[in-house]
């Protein structure tokens, strides 16, 4: 699987994140006036948009990875973070919206149709902020947890953004929450791929066996190579790789890969390396796994 | 302000009355026609209050004869998301222009709407009968200091500083300044003329005020015209970040009389855009300001009533700094005499809740006002009402992420095969090998043609299949890199990566399955350009 079909995982669920979100939106607006106060409801519709996003969102590494015990950890782990994400992100929003509302209702027009839908997305982009940082959470990066901050953070501003214009655009067409809110999770996804794109520190592209042609982005400063499920990089089914075999730290801004411990044979470019920098074009022999190191 | 008379109702009062504020505080509003179709309020005050007007004019302070009526100067939504609650600022005015003291909650009743049409009564309201004791009022005072401010009362020139408006206006000032009791009010300076300049937002420290208001010094050349509206526009811009309480006071000796008009060029600042009362009116409103205007002087600017008494403010004329301290004590005072009225709102999406307060007086009169404020959340307000069609899309989703999760995407190839993955013309292909010998170069004739490499020769390398050890090798006449160590002849492993002239070639072949057969690929074997590929990764 290269990259790039990572990336339209990615999205897909962000698709179809968003085709789940429209109905609860949808009975959240039906039935706004049941809710005791705008803090519960912020409070409330927060935790399910939030929920939903992340649970699907947090399915996506354990999907791409192939492994089901990463699908119910990360799912739940993305549930965890986006109901704290939505809560957050939508008392923001909403404070940001009654903030600025009364100046804005009786701005002129090109005020209320920047305005307005900026003050939405603001909320929208904070659920989105969380969402993304839920697989650096999980993998315990701080820099994984940045990149997906970061995307998170641009796809919910231009997501929201998205769902705020179909809107303004089509007061009258509220079917129209439907692709806002599909393009909402479409582009944290992109934005995350992007982000994930601009901070990576490399690629390493399986050259043989099972998963073959799959690659694997590096923006971790710690990754571990391993055949089981804990790893960062699963080498399942390739004879020769221990469950924890080697690991790819980053110092001084390179990347080092050693074995795990003396025992586990690591080879780059056919010697047999206790500690080496990896430059480009090398090749990791893990097992009889064989990985290419490459530029993103 | 809307007023009406519920028992014999009188023309006046009705046709006066009808959208008053919605008209004045909401402008769009149901019923209203914009602010200029704000009655004149001043036709329907009853005649016997005339006398008690001239008695505040022999006084010397209150000049508009506004008349009674309850007046909604701020609604603050400030509190809505962390408590459920809305604060309006009431004043309430007896027909002698003087607050009304002593109301309790009874006294009002609130409504609220979510479409400015249909209204319906909000229990339970909590009142403060003086408004802003604990979290203290906001002054800011802008002062005029255009050229005429430095004339005498009575508009003539005079070198003599004591006899100078600006100097009665700043002991006016100073006597205002400590009159202030609360610890807890602010007050901010700012002064115009053409240009509008901020001394100091509003701050607890009334020395620093004093001591600001002392240097205003008289304005430079250019500078001596009478930015009324523009100033008022810039100075409610200094309480955006400011909760409670508002109020802006304007002290002026003449009308709004623009640079830009009057000089027939554009405005150093504002260019040739002229700000208009009806400006100042929004402006205002928009950041939940009530203006109190203070004319200093012989001429005064007619709009400045109006500005003032649609933000919940009033008029006054002083003609010496003993009046104008009665003035800013009477303001300080009607500002502390306002009703905080505090209610939990409905529920309704809209986009904005309309709030209507009503009061009956003694006499059994009816007033009214009328305000919105804005209440949307995130989610907008339009529904679609989808019901049990939801779980449409709800199996839709749930089943495209069946779909996505069965994706294996796992490596079908089956034999040996070489892999383009960098090079030249970089797109990555997979290319099946026979048995026998594969020769890669530059030549048309090759079996996988390289293009656009220089260094590439017509054939480069050839990858030979034994059938003794049943593997294959790489042989070249160049030395080329297998796993980046230079060689010329070499047993190929599944995974390695042969760098020929610059293209990256990665060898594989089936692990399980071993060594195959020759390929069905006919004698020639794929050429890079010519035949498609194989496989795709």
């Amino acid at each position: 699987m290269s990259i790039w079909i990572r990336r339209l995982i990615i999205c897909a669920l962000g698709l179809l994140a968003g085709v789940l979100a429209w109905p609860a939106m949808d009975l959240f607006i039906v039935h706004q006036a049941l809710f005791p106060s705008f803090l519960v409801f912020s409070l409330a519709s927060g935790a399910v948009f939030g929920l939903i996003f992340g649970l699907v969102f947090g399915t996506g590494e354990g999907i791409i990875a192939g492994s089901n015990r990463r699908i119910v950890r990360g799912g739940l782990l993305g549930a965890a973070l986006g109901v704290v994400g939505g809560i957050v992100g939508f008392l923001a929003g909403q404070g940001v919206l009654f903030a600025l509302g009364e100046r804005m209702l009786r701005s002129e027009q090109a005020v209320r149709t920047v305005g307005f839908p900026l003050a939405r997305a603001t909320g929208w982009a904070v659920l989105g902020l969380f969402i993304g940082a839920t697989e650096g959470v999980r993998a315990w990066s701080g820099r994984k947890t940045a990149v997906g901050v970061l995307g998170g953070l641009i796809g919910g501003l231009a997501g929201g953004a998205a769902i705020e214009y179909g809107q303004v655009l089509w007061p009258q067409l509220p079917i129209v929450q439907l692709p806002g809110l599909v393009l909402f999770g479409v582009l944290v996804g992109l934005f995350y791929a992007l982000v994930e794109q601009q901070l990576s520190l490399g690629v390493l592209r399986l050259l043989n066996g099972r998963y073959k042609s799959k690659e694997f982005v590096l923006n971790q400063r710690r990754v571990l190579i391993g055949g089981n499920d804990s790893s960062d990089i699963i080498l399942g089914g390739y004879r020769g790789v221990a469950d924890r075999h080697a690991r790819i730290r980053l110092k001084d801004g390179e990347l080092f890969i050693e074995p795990v411990d003396a025992e586990k044979p690591v080879y780059v470019n056919d010697d047999r390396v206790t500690s080496r920098m990896l430059k480009y074009e090398d090749v990791v022999k893990i097992g009889t796994a064989k990985l290419f190191f490459r530029h993103e | 302000m809307q007023r009406i008379f519920p028992v014999s109702v009188s023309a006046a009062g009705v046709a006066g009355g009808t959208g008053a504020q919605g008209a004045a505080g909401v402008p769009g509003a149901p019923g209203a026609a914009g602010v200029s179709s704000v009655p004149d309020v001043r036709r329907i005050v009853p005649a016997p209050f005339f006398l008690l007007l001239l008695v505040g004019l022999f006084f010397g302070i209150v000049v508009a004869p506004l008349g009674a009526e309850v007046t909604i100067s701020q609604v603050d939504p400030s509190r809505l998301l962390t408590r459920q609650q809305v604060d309006l600022y009431v004043s309430v005015t007896d027909h002698g222009d003087l607050p009304v003291e002593g109301l309790t909650a009874d006294s009002f009743r609130v409504f609220e709407s979510a479409d400015g049409d249909r209204f319906s009564r909000i229990p339970n309201h909590r009142l403060q009968a003086v408004a802003d004791v604990r979290e203290g009022v906001t002054f800011l005072l802008l002062l005029d200091n255009s050229g005429s401010m430095y004339d005498t009362i009575d508009d003539e020139p005079t070198d003599l500083v004591e006899e100078m408006r600006m100097t009665h206006a700043k002991r006016a000032t100073r006597i205002f300044l400590d009159a202030i009791e609360n610890p807890r009010d602010r007050v901010g300076l700012a002064e115009f003329n053409t240009f509008y300049t901020l001394h100091s937002p509003p701050i607890e420290s009334r020395v620093q005020i004093e001591r600001m208001v002392e240097a205003i010094g008289p304005p430079g050349p250019g500078e001596g015209f009478t930015e009324l509206y523009a100033g008022i526009i810039e100075a409610s811009q200094e309480f955006e970040e400011i909760y409670g309480r508002t109020v802006l006071i304007a002290l002026s000796d003449g009308e709004n009389f623009p640079f830009s008009v009057h000089r027939r060029e554009p405005h150093p600042v504002y260019g040739r855009h002229v700000f208009t009362y009806r400006e100042a009116v929004e402006q205002l409103q928009d950041e939940g300001i009530s203006l109190f205007a203070v004319h200093f002087g012989t001429e005064q600017d007619d709009n400045l009533s109006e500005v003032a008494r649609l933000t919940g403010g009033r008029v006054y004329d002083a003609r010496d700094d003993q009046e104008l301290a009665q003035v800013y004590l009477d303001i300080r005072e009607r500002v502390l005499k306002e009703y905080r009225i505090s209610y939990a709102p409905t529920m309704e999406p809209a986009e904005r809740k309309w709030v209507r307060i009503e009061y009956v007086d003694a006499d059994g009169e009816l007033f009214r006002d009328t305000r919105y404020y804005y209440s949307s959340t995130i989610m907008g307000t339009t529904a679609m009402g989808l019901g049990l069609l939801a779980l449409i899309p709800l199996v839709v989703a749930v089943g495209l992420w069946l779909l996505i999760r069965k994706l294996r995407f796992q490596n079908r190839a089956v034999g040996a095969n070489l892999e383009v993955i960098a090079g030249p013309k970089a797109a990555t292909r997979m290319f099946a090998l026979r048995q026998g010998q594969t020769v890669i170069g530059g030549a048309e004739n090759a079996d996988l043609t390289v293009h656009g490499s220089p260094a590439m020769r017509a054939h480069h390398a050839t990858v030979v299949y034994d059938p003794r050890s049943k593997r294959y090798r790489v042989e070249s006449s160049e030395e080329i890199t297998v796993n980046n160590k230079p060689t010329t002849r070499r047993e190929l492993q599944p995974g390695d990566v042969m760098n020929i002239a610059g293209t990256i070639v990665v060898f594989d072949e089936s692990e399980q399955d071993g060594p195959h057969g020759p390929s069905q690929d006919g004698p020639h074997g794929p050429s890079q350009d010519a035949a498609p590929p194989k496989r795709r990764s």
